[in-house]
């Protein structure tokens, strides 16, 4: 497909096949995702030639259910469906040691940013500093230089004695205990 | 895959999937790997997908993987071109011309039964 559509958002896209019906726009619409799709697929399935097919399955079924319902954030449906595609794979593969994750059972949701919301940027920063102070020294360590110094994982790996995947590992934790302990913060004002 | 991808929205991120592509063999800039790590953090999608692109060992036949998938569903795009969506979303024209020929319609009968009392 043409990539002369960059400058429309997914949104914009979907409203184009919402008015004509016409499957152009899925189609530019998934080709920005195949890369990712694959990704996914392989994530869960480990095997290159099944995860390309997952994909082609995945996008058949997009084209199906765009018809049937009208999806509102595109991004966030396409990852569910195809991470649910790739787990009813699995279960009728009979492979049911799936690693759950916060994200399968839904604890933290893609692009959530709901504290930074309810809470006014000083008195953030404050209660912010606070939390980081109660992680575990090693999520503390990878938090501050990642999001404060900036620091890639391969440059925090180097600095300290953990490997990349320790590193996002402590991140994706430290994330979520400061999470928590943010919201029992507020929960107690 | 010279296209902006992934993260959708286009004013967000700048990423596209030759970053990507250059992140998973580490000849991205220090900043911009930095960019790709923050974005993994906020979107589980893109997350997943680089997990599972790192598992692919030839990272060089990923684009061309991309690229069988992306003509598979161009052959399947152009069997179905388009489909029938439902009439109220579909012929906003249709109901307008609909709409005015009742009209004219009614105006006419209208116009004929006032003449018909009328000449009585």
């Amino acid at each position: 497909m043409p990539d002369q559509f960059s400058h429309l958002s997914d949104q914009e896209l979907l409203h184009l096949y919402y008015k004509d019906g016409n499957n152009f726009w899925i189609g530019v619409l998934l080709e920005r995702y195949t890369l990712l799709l694959l990704g996914v697929s392989m994530k869960y399935l480990k095997d290159e030639e099944e995860a390309k097919d997952n994909v082609q399955q995945v996008n058949l079924k997009v084209i199906l259910e765009l018809r049937k319902y009208k999806v509102e954030y595109f991004k966030t449906w396409l990852f569910s469906v195809v991470r649910n595609h790739c787990l009813m794979r699995l279960r009728s593969r009979g492979k049911s040691t799936v690693e759950i994750t916060d994200r399968l059972t839904g604890v933290e949701s893609d692009d959530s940013k709901s504290i930074h919301q309810h809470l006014e940027k000083e008195k953030w920063l404050q209660e912010m500093s606070e939390a980081l102070a109660g992680l575990q020294p090693d999520q503390n360590k990878c938090i501050t230089a990642f999001y404060l110094h900036k620091k890639t994982y391969r440059q925090i790996a180097d600095e300290t004695d953990y490997t990349m995947m320790q590193v996002k590992s402590h991140i994706q934790n430290g994330k979520r205990n400061l999470k928590t302990l943010l919201q029992k913060k507020i929960s107690h004002e | 895959m010279n296209k902006e991808t992934n993260t959708n929205n286009k004013a967000e991120t700048t990423l596209n999937d030759l970053d990507l592509l250059a992140y998973l063999e580490n000849t991205l800039p220090a900043d911009q790997q930095y960019l790709v790590e923050n974005e993994m953090n906020d979107s589980a999608f893109l997350d997943e997908a680089m997990e599972g692109l790192n598992q692919i060992k030839d990272k060089q036949k990923i684009p061309l993987m991309v690229q069988e998938i992306n003509f598979t569903l161009k052959k399947s795009m152009k069997k179905k071109s388009t489909i029938q969506l439902p009439r109220i979303i579909i012929n906003n024209q249709l109901l307008i011309i609909v709409t005015t020929i009742a009209i004219l319609l009614f105006v006419s009968i209208g116009f004929l039964l006032y003449k018909m009392y009328t000449s009585f």
